[in-house]
């Protein structure tokens, strides 16, 4: 045979394994499509079969009592409604249940990952179940390994694995007898779960099917039990969900012992919170660097010190607080310890070694009081979150950074017409100081009474008192001696004008377009030169 | 009042109370049974007109149970109807298929079951073809 013969045969040969391979791969993916949809079908109609059950009996109790076959005097009565009630709750666990069983799926249940005691998630859950257990004749121990007692986890979730586990636990230990809660180390990165039981036990062909929806030991147990048949298939998804496996250990009479297996510090990247600039209520208002990738924690300290007038960035990574810290300099930092990408503390580290941060007051947030928290670097404050609006001001207020006012600072604008009142004030808003609009001089000389604005934006073209008279008046107001007034005009001015306005104001901007930058800028320039803010 | 005797055979507390209740309140003798077993049990001495049968229950299920039942010559006579939660049209058919006489799905009329259960008592169980053969 000649070479080409050869090579034809071989390269029909690799055609048809290829075209071979690629049917057994559509038979694969043919038959993978047949289970899904045989498992989803099988989980509608388990579904439909238990929200069935406890409609039954809401729907015909209700009926029994509405068509009056029981009179409301008889204990039947309470029975009946007792039972209606119950039923009602159960059906709506269900529903619950279901709906967290379809947001794992979907990786739309939030996970939030903080640094928390097992012995206190432990201890929560038991206070839940233990008039329960009691009940039962049943106790619960627990024994927690001090080496994994401090892990970074979402403890909401935790807590509802370990609730599962033990209603289960309760549930399937018909005697009285003592159920043990377990918590070790597994590797240097793990820790382990366990919740054992001197229960019924489970048969070993039963096990596999343990964790899916709707697949109990034996059906009717769901009914029986009062779970709704999703507990332990909810625990494998959210265990799974966070990096960790479940099991289960078992021998029919002897009893089962049901674990977890998770990160000690959980890697679920949760969304960041966008980063934030606001600026301070004026333009000498202190600038602090917070620092916090919690967006609930984030909303607190800015609410806090936007109130308090403060000038505000943001950062939600270690990355992007140093990243803030080297562009400009903050008068103060809070800096939460925990950060995605790292230790806060890399943070403080990185920050005392620059010159210009060497003394930077710092604040750090944190779930763990720790006064040593700071692992030798000057920090001025450890606040313990939840934080308390007052303790943070406080310890600004004693690293001194403070807004020191006595009274409120505000910009007093006078102008005639109503279109440049309106401008100013939305370039005022835009850099978040507080204006006080006058359309007249007289008006205007009245509000610098009640209080002494900051700085004075002036026009001098005016019906009645002009610029000029207002200013004469207003240098003669106590306390107005020396406030800055930028006169802003579109009078062509003589010499005899401009001589006038050099005494008595700052500034002079001429008004037409594109001219709001300008007197923004030498509005704050002004400010700052004249520390206009503490007086 | 009808006197006839009726066997409820559920796993669910309320809902076999539900049963329970509404037919005495028509007239009927009644029974509880929560499982197979104590379906069983309570046949062995006492034999009733009709049967309402639930599906899934632990250990043997109502449809198993069902065809066990009709295997039996004492219980020829005895009228049984499924009253399942499984609501699927195959379900109506997979319960005629094992004997049942008659499918009523969960959640169920309270004013018309007492009323198919009356029915079906006034007409008697009509044998099957083969039996009559």
């Amino acid at each position: 045979m000649s070479v080409l013969g050869e090579s034809y045969i071989e390269a029909k040969q690799a055609a048809f394994e290829r075209q071979r391979s690629r049917g057994d791969r559509l038979e694969l993916d043919k038959q993978r499509f047949e289970d899904a949809s045989r498992l989803k079908s099988q989980f509608l109609a388990n579904m439909s079969h238990e929200l069935r059950t406890p409609l039954n009996a809401i729907n015909g109790f209700a009926e029994i009592l509405h068509d009056g076959l029981v009179s409301p005097d008889s204990p039947r009565y309470a029975e009946f409604t007792q039972a209606i009630l119950a039923s009602g709750q159960h059906l709506l666990k269900l529903i619950n249940d279901v709906l967290d069983l379809s947001k794992v799926d979907a990786g739309q249940l939030d996970f939030h990952p903080r640094p928390v005691r097992v012995t206190e998630l432990v201890d929560e859950v038991l206070g839940v179940l233990s008039l329960w257990a009691s009940e039962r004749g049943l106790s619960i121990a627990t024994s927690v390994d001090p080496d994994v007692d401090e892990v970074v986890l979402d403890g909401s979730r935790f807590k509802q694995v370990l609730y599962n586990y033990l209603a289960n636990a309760l549930k399937f230990t018909p005697g009285e007898g003592e159920i043990l809660v377990r918590v070790v180390a597994e590797g240097a990165s793990y820790f382990r779960l366990e919740v054992e039981d001197p229960g019924v036990g489970i048969a070993s062909e039963d096990i596999p099917h343990l964790f899916s929806e709707f697949h109990q030991l034996d059906a009717g147990s769901t009914k029986r039990h009062g779970g709704t048949g999703l507990g332990l298939a909810l625990t494998r998804r959210l265990v799974e969900a966070q990096g960790g496996t479940v099991g289960v250990h078992s021998e029919p009479g002897v009893g089962s012992v049901f674990y977890a297996v998770l990160p000690r510090i959980s890697r679920i990247r949760r969304s960041l919170p966008a980063r934030r600039v606001v600026p301070g209520a004026s333009p000498s208002a202190p600038a602090i660097l917070v620092v916090e990738d919690d967006p609930r924690d984030l909303d607190f300290i800015v609410a806090i010190l936007v109130g308090e007038g403060y000038e505000i960035e943001t950062a939600s990574t270690a990355a992007q607080a140093l990243e803030l810290a080297r562009r400009r300099r903050f008068d103060a930092v809070t800096l939460d310890i925990l950060l995605p990408d790292g230790s806060g503390l890399d943070v403080l580290r990185e920050l005392r070694g620059q010159p210009h941060y060497e003394a930077v007051p710092v604040i750090v947030t944190s779930v763990v009081a720790d006064d040593n928290l700071g692992a030798g670097f000057a920090v001025q404050d450890v606040l313990r979150k939840p934080l308390e609006r007052e303790r943070l001001v406080e310890a600004l207020s004693r690293a001194g950074v403070t807004n020191q006012r006595t009274t409120p600072n505000y910009v007093l604008v006078v102008d005639d017409d109503p279109n440049a009142l309106l401008a100013m004030r939305v370039h005022l808003d835009q850099v978040g100081l507080q204006g006080n609009y006058h359309a007249g001089a007289e008006s205007g000389l009245v509000a610098v009474r009640d209080a002494i604005p900051t700085v004075v934006v002036l026009d001098l073209m005016m019906p009645g008192v002009d610029g000029f008279e207002f200013l004469r008046r207003f240098r003669a107001v106590p306390g107005c001696e020396s406030v800055p007034v930028l006169v802003w005009t579109a009078m062509d001015l003589s010499a005899e004008d401009l001589e006038t306005l050099q005494s008595n104001a700052q500034a002079v901007v001429r008004k037409g377009r594109g001219t709001g930058g300008e007197i923004i800028s030498q509005l704050k320039a002004l400010w700052s030169e004249t520390g206009g803010l503490h007086r | 009042m009808t006197g006839a005797q009726v066997l409820v055979v559920d796993d669910h507390p309320a809902n076999a109370k539900l049963a329970h209740f509404l037919l005495e309140v028509h007239g009927y003798e009644v029974r509880v049974a929560y499982n197979a077993d104590e379906a069983l049990e309570v046949l062995s001495e006492w034999v009733p007109q009709v049967i309402l049968m639930d599906v899934q229950m632990p250990g043997m299920d109502g449809l198993t149970l069902t065809r066990l039942l009709r295997e039996r010559d004492d219980m020829d006579s005895v009228i049984i109807i499924a009253l399942t939660a499984y609501a699927m049209a195959s379900d109506r058919a997979r319960a005629l298929d094992a004997g049942c006489d008659d499918y009523v799905a969960k959640p169920f009329d309270t004013r018309a079951l007492p009323r198919l259960v009356a029915e079906h008592i006034a007409r008697g169980r009509s044998r099957e073809p083969t039996d009559a053969a």
